[in-house]
């Protein structure tokens, strides 16, 4: 199974690597190597390039290359070996920027070792660059192919393969909570539906939706006052509430999250009660909330139950059609367990220890 | 001629889009620097906007001056797209188009005119209406239903097409309910996609009753259709495609509904 889901013929995923150059404005000719990021299948690949321009640089320029491609060896022979069938390409898709285009790379063979190699390029202007957007490596079928598989015909178009999404973000995705909530200060111990002691509380129902913070706790608002330090070493205070930051990071996506997970399925109940037939439940997405909607866009990779679906409707699809025994782990253990390890979960609670100095037990 | 400004902080809430409306001499505005000379002025936008009024009240059509208002923002929109691209994926700039540059036709097209501001008792604006005031950038839905935006989109798809307006008929006239089903999702981000699908959608009829199934709108039809392209691109990379075979697929599923 790849991102999209099962299919009746091969679809395989393939590992690539990815380099990131950048040109200076001073001397927009000249690429410098920035850094790279190696293979992983399940990982999607992260590039901010928002500081880029502060730095004084004008370009960035992506290349990738495949390292692993065993399944479409296996189209190759299975369709008299011929390359030109096939073509490897990038998706570049930009909500904020309105882009959705394929940008062809180029595949070659070893004709001795059989062993297929793709690579592709392509600049960007960074004064044109705002927002997220994803560069999805695919191989398509030119031609109508046989499955190596199954013998079945696949048409042209088809993606035979895809690797691990590229991200390139103006900033942490982090910050998008801080855009789409607002935060209020209560005391919990005076609310009847607040629990004394907790850190924080989501009100996702609200316009806009509220994260509370909980202002009984000794220290958590002068904490949660401080402002980083534009140069130099973050003093214990900022590490703290930055650790604090990521616990209430958790709490809010874990809670957004199964709300919305929740409300799919709910959808998509309905939907079968009115038409047992229905097949497709991708455009549930367009009866979510806008606020729903958006968490949707920016956080599908965490709250997908598969390593990745490539948007919002995708995961509509995926959670509607999920089995319940697959929706439950899914919010009990795997979603809350995916968004732990995305937002370091681990390292707040380090930081948090560390702060307060506790040192051998 | 128009200069260019940005609301100072973005509209989060149908609050803040009361607010805003309700008190337009309050609004903070950002005028926009630029370098770029040309830049900082743009096309005659407020006689565009009269122009669009006095349509709606002459027709009395809410969607009659759609068209006209979509191509003359694209044509003053020109230097924006030449110069900084990048100002057009700013939500803050669409929040001024809205509850500014085009406050009258907005209110107009969408709200009924601006009585109800002052008058308590006349019919108000629900909480759908407002919120096409408020532009997430991140968000195709709420692109798509921007009370500004939304024309712009079918505009440009129509230009990036083959460099006419020719296409926005298919989008504004035949059924509202073509461009919502493209632009709301991410099939159109691309202007070959959204122009084909309208294209094939926009022919897409009822289906009568027979003996065994009751009689289908074109609407729902239409909703069938684009509900199976979203299906075909979970598989099929669309934007590979040439124009041919996009058309090749697109008219199968029609035929199949049909």
């Amino acid at each position: 199974m790849t991102r999209r889901g099962f299919t009746p013929f091969l679809q395989s995923n393939f590992q690539t690597d990815l380099d990131i150059f950048v040109a200076h404005k001073a001397s927009p000719q000249q690429w410098v190597h920035r850094s790279s990021i190696t293979s992983d299948i399940t990982e999607d690949k992260r590039v901010l390039y928002g500081e880029l321009s502060t730095e004084g640089y004008s370009a960035i320029r992506f290349e990738i290359r495949s390292t692993d491609f065993k399944g479409l060896e296996k189209y190759y022979v299975a369709n008299g070996e011929n390359l030109d069938d096939f073509q490897f390409g990038v998706i570049e898709l930009s909500t904020g920027s309105r882009r959705r285009k394929f940008h062809p790379g180029s595949l070659k063979i070893d004709l001795g070792t059989k062993k297929i190699d793709a690579t592709w390029s392509l600049d960007f202007n960074l004064e044109n660059l705002t927002g997220e957007f994803t560069l999805e490596p695919v191989v398509v079928a030119k031609a109508n192919v046989v499955d190596p598989q199954s013998e079945l015909t696949v048409t042209s178009g088809t993606v035979l393969g895809s690797s691990s999404i590229v991200r390139v973000l103006e900033k942490q995705a982090e910050n998008l909570l801080g855009d789409l909530f607002i935060y209020q200060w209560k005391s919990f111990e005076k609310e009847d539906n607040l629990n004394n002691g907790e850190l924080c509380d989501v009100n996702f129902g609200a316009e806009p939706p509220i994260i509370l913070l909980n202002e009984d706790i000794h220290g958590l608002h002068y904490t949660m006052d401080q402002r980083d330090n534009p140069k130099g070493i973050q003093p214990k205070k900022i590490r703290a509430r930055r650790a604090i930051d990521s616990q209430i990071a958790i709490e809010v996506l874990v809670t957004c999250g199964a709300s919305i997970v929740t409300h799919i399925q709910k959808e998509a109940s309905l939907r079968r009660e009115e038409d047992p037939d229905t097949e497709y439940f991708g455009d549930i997405f367009d009866s979510l909330s806008s606020n729903e909607q958006i968490l949707l866009g920016g956080f599908s990779h965490l709250f997908c139950i598969s390593e990745e679906v490539f948007d919002g409707d995708e995961l509509c699809h995926e959670i509607a059609t999920a089995s319940d025994l697959t929706l439950r782990e899914h919010l009990v253990s795997g979603m809350p367990r995916k968004i732990r390890k995305h937002m370091g979960a681990e390292l707040g609670i380090a930081e948090i220890l560390e702060l307060a100095e506790i040192t051998d037990v | 001629m128009s200069r260019i400004y940005l609301l100072h902080e973005p509209l989060r809430s149908v609050v803040d889009v009361l607010h805003a409306l309700n008190a337009p001499s309050k609004v903070e505005l950002v005028e926009l620097q630029s370098e770029i000379k040309e830049l900082e002025i743009i096309g005659d936008i407020a006689s565009l906007n009269k122009k669009a009024c006095v349509q709606i009240d002459s027709s009395g059509l809410d969607r009659s001056a759609d068209k006209d208002v979509a191509r003359g923002i694209h044509e003053a929109f020109q230097k924006i797209r030449e110069y900084a691209d990048w100002l057009l994926s700013d939500g803050q700039f669409w929040d001024w188009c809205g509850i500014v540059a085009f406050r009258d036709y907005s209110l107009k097209r969408w709200c009924g005119g601006d009585e109800w501001l002052s008058d308590g008792n006349l019919p108000q604006p629900g909480e759908s209406q407002l919120k096409r005031f408020i532009c997430n950038p991140r968000n195709t839905h709420s692109q798509a239903r921007h009370v500004v935006q939304r024309l712009y989109i079918a505009a440009d798809c129509s230009f990036r097409y083959d460099g006419t307006y020719d296409h926005l008929g298919k989008f504004l006239d035949v059924d509202l309910d073509i461009a919502s089903q493209i632009f709301e999702r991410q099939l159109g981000l691309s202007p070959l996609m959204a122009v084909v699908m309208a294209d094939v959608a926009g022919d897409i009829g009822g289906s009568p009753k027979t003996p065994g199934s009751p009689a289908v709108s074109p609407r729902t039809n239409r909703r069938n259709f684009f509900k199976q392209v979203n299906f075909l691109a979970s598989t099929v990379s669309l934007e590979f495609l040439p124009e041919d075979e996009l058309r090749r697929y697109f008219d199968e599923i029609a035929r199949e509904i049909s």
